[in-house]
């Protein structure tokens, strides 16, 4: 396929190479995260899951943001359970829910899934946030751990990230909105002056892609592997 | 990364570079400290452009993270003694 | 052309009852009779319930949510569909219950009242769109005041409105080859048609729920009560329409006019009907319910029209056609394995036959029934592959046949939202 006229969109198949591809590149040079597992998912409960459909799942990623002046890694992988310095939270946050625990240091978690979308055709990320005890995290609380320009984004509510149905797991899970997806991704190969064949392009596809989508949650992911 | 000369010391030459609907800048090139983080090199381009969300990426199809530091996305994606920097007004998300 | 009128007209009537935690009074209150839009969602009925009920609830902070014997009803799933898909032998009224405690957020997405839902629709009809043109934009550029006029349009059923509105989005998929032959004579073109031309993706936005049943049954009051959300698959994947060499028969256009002045003489009977107030809300005298199932008659009306209509397409389009069999197969390959059988007698269906049978039809309200029997007791049209096979296919109430145009059905029967939704029950054998 020719890249130059290519819409920046995936089949199924295709995003079941790429996601393989990406996983594969990320478990060599993200050290600091644990891999990315495929989980294949039937279609039907009375089915085998075909060989195309499933989706990418990370979980269990601490999103708490550092104070401002610390210059620590802001994402750290969760390790034996003991706590670390990319937890803190603002000291004064107010919290209205009186019986809620008033652990300053609380850590906070997202699962992540990328997943296939058949009407956007391009991958879907869905996302939850918990804190330590399980208990799940509201848009507005996870906004405080997000970095400036996601919180900003999320004033635009509903056009950036909504609570809808995880696709396999029938749940509500959060969404960033795929509409321009598409777009960004023909941009981001397109600028390039190899002008690359599209398996090359399929093979980088999921890093490229969440290069941008990871900076909503402000992960800093080795640019090294897209090398 | 530069590992010898001091990175405190050494500028790195940005060339902004439209993509898309975006429009040309008159000042396509300038120097910034490679100390800098990437943010700066948005920051400069949203003033440039009066846009608050700006789609802003490097070669190899690879968008860095605002906190990453100017001297590393060269070392990594540098090329002919200057770093490529596109950028573009299309919708993120929507 | 009628059949949206008739969509946009079809109505639940709901019996809701109060669950029994948040009654606090002696005795408990009555239920609640209200005729619920098909293309509404359960949340906008909010305002008629909430203060029928309200002297009786326990102090607190309300949040509304409705579950069908147990099951959470998914709010932003419109009514209609949810009546089709939970209720396989149509229960009226449908007994479901309102909670006004409890939201049951882990299952259900929480909602916060009319904006939710507003954007659970706008955001629906932005994926069509998608579908449709390739882009989001028409919708992401609506002006504030347009997006309130369409949102307002669905809410109060209004279809003239919705249509004023959503015609400047400029979506559309497909040609209708049923319309396009019909009305091509015709001065009172219907929004297909002054649509400028325009690339179409062919591609239609479905939204197909299947429920899985794993007893054998032979009636579709035997079909268990579906208790969790995991008997039913959704599947959210558009239908491209092939086209290639298929064209439509022209010589029918007689016929066609002849069963669309039917429909139009029918809709005028029963116009006065709808003038009742469609929100009424009152208790479960029995006067009442005469009041309601008189109010039922224009949708059974409808069914049987919407049936007619389908028995006659399905005469003349059949093998020309990209038919609704032809998507189903797209959508659900693995319950059309063994189908190669059967494509020489869907082709075959006679024209002469369809005309007497649909003549015949029209003389009993019975017919609806019988019509959605023949539907689903087809064997040539519904025995699939040998694990599992199609029971019944139920769109926007009624029992299509699987050889109605699919361009018809995709542009008479969406929804607000663009989306056709489609419910399906498959028997699964264990």
């Amino acid at each position: 396929m020719d890249v130059l006229h290519w819409d920046g969109t995936l089949s199924a198949k295709d995003f079941r190479i790429g996601a393989f591809a990406f996983a594969q590149k990320w478990e060599s040079c993200n050290l600091a995260f644990p891999p990315w597992s495929w989980l294949p998912c039937p279609k039907h409960p009375w089915l085998a899951p075909p060989e195309e459909e499933g989706y990418l799942s990370l979980e269990k990623i601490c999103i708490s943001r550092p104070n401002e002046e610390e210059d620590i890694d802001q994402i750290s992988q969760i390790d034996t359970g003991e706590e670390e310095t990319c937890c803190s939270r603002n000291e004064d946050i107010l919290d209205d829910a009186t019986l809620v625990q008033s652990n300053h240091h609380e850590l906070h978690y997202c699962d992540f899934h990328i997943v296939y979308s058949s009407t956007f055709r391009v991958p879907v990320l869905y996302f939850r946030a918990y804190c330590s005890d399980g208990r799940p995290l509201p848009l507005d609380e996870i906004e405080k751990e997000l970095p400036a320009c996601a919180s900003k984004e999320l004033s635009k509510k509903w056009t950036f990230i909504t609570q809808e149905e995880h696709p396999y797991l029938k749940r509500p899970w959060y969404k960033l909105h795929p509409c321009g997806t598409a777009e960004w991704m023909k941009l981001l190969f397109l600028s390039d002056t190899a002008n690359p064949k599209f398996e090359v392009v399929l093979e980088l596809y999921l890093l490229s892609w969440f290069s941008v989508v990871g900076q909503v949650f402000g992960l800093r992911i080795s640019f090294k592997i897209s090398n | 990364m530069a590992a010898e000369s001091p990175s405190s010391a050494r500028k790195v030459v940005v060339h902004l570079r439209a993509t898309g609907d975006a429009p040309i800048l008159k000042q396509a090139k300038f120097k910034i400290l490679g100390t800098d983080k990437f943010a700066k090199v948005i920051d400069f381009l949203r003033r440039q452009l009066h846009r608050d969300t700006l789609f802003v990426y490097v070669n190899s199809a690879f968008s860095p993270n605002p906190d990453e530091l100017v001297i590393d996305l060269y070392d990594n994606f540098g090329f002919d003694g200057k770093l490529v920097v596109n950028y573009a007004c299309s919708m993120a998300w929507g | 052309m009628e059949a949206p009128k008739f969509v946009w007209e079809g109505a639940i009537p709901l019996q809701i009852h109060l669950h029994e935690s948040q009654v606090t009074t002696l005795p408990p209150p009555p239920p609640a009779l209200i005729l619920a839009p098909r293309i509404g969602y359960l949340p906008l009925l909010a305002p008629l319930i909430k203060p029928y009920f309200s002297s009786t609830l326990p102090p607190g902070v309300d949040t509304i949510w409705f579950d069908y014997n147990g099951l959470p009803l998914k709010w932003y799933i419109p009514t209609g569909v949810l009546f089709d898909l939970l209720c396989p032998e149509p229960e009226r009224p449908w007994n479901i219950t309102v909670h006004f405690r409890g939201y049951p957020g882990s299952v259900l997405i929480p909602c916060e009242g009319e904006d939710s839902v507003k954007w659970s629709f706008i955001n629906s009809l932005k994926e069509a769109a998608y579908i449709m043109n390739g882009n989001c934009k028409n919708v992401m550029n609506m002006s504030q005041s347009d997006q309130l006029e369409l949102w307002h349009s669905v809410m109060n059923g209004n279809l003239e409105a919705y249509q004023r509105v959503s015609s400047k989005l400029k979506l559309a998929t497909v040609d209708d080859e049923y319309a396009s032959l019909c009305l091509q004579k015709s001065q009172q073109s219907v929004i297909e048609t002054d649509l400028p031309a325009q690339a179409k993706t062919g591609r239609v936005p479905v939204r197909l729920y299947v429920l899985s049943v794993s007893k054998d049954f032979d009636d579709l009051d035997e079909i268990p009560r579906v208790d969790s959300w995991e008997k039913i698959s959704y599947i959210n994947r558009p239908v491209e329409i092939r086209k290639e060499g298929k064209q439509c028969f022209l010589c029918k256009q007689q016929t066609c006019n002849w069963q669309l002045c039917m429909w139009r003489n029918e809709l005028d009977a029963d116009s006065q009907l709808l003038y009742f107030p469609c929100s009424i809300l009152c208790s479960s005298k029995l006067d009442t319910l005469n009041l309601i199932l008189f109010l039922l008659h224009p949708i059974l009306n409808f069914i049987i029209f919407i049936c007619l209509l389908c028995y006659m397409h399905c005469s003349f389009f059949a093998d020309k056609c990209f038919t609704l069999h032809d998507a189903l197969k797209i959508l659900l390959p693995e319950l059309f394995l063994d189908e190669s059988l059967m494509n020489v007698k869907l082709g075959g269906v006679d024209l002469e036959d369809a005309v007497r049978n649909s003549n015949e039809d029209v003389t009993s309200d019975k017919v609806v029934e019988d019509q959605g029997q023949n539907a689903c007791k087809r064997p040539e049209a519904c025995r699939i592959s040998s694990s599992a096979e199609i029971k019944l296919i139920r769109i926007q109430g009624i029992e299509p046949k699987l050889e109605i145009p699919f361009s018809w059905v995709a542009n008479n029967l969406l929804n607000p939202d663009y989306f056709l939704h489609v419910c399906v029950c498959v028997k699964v054998a264990q």
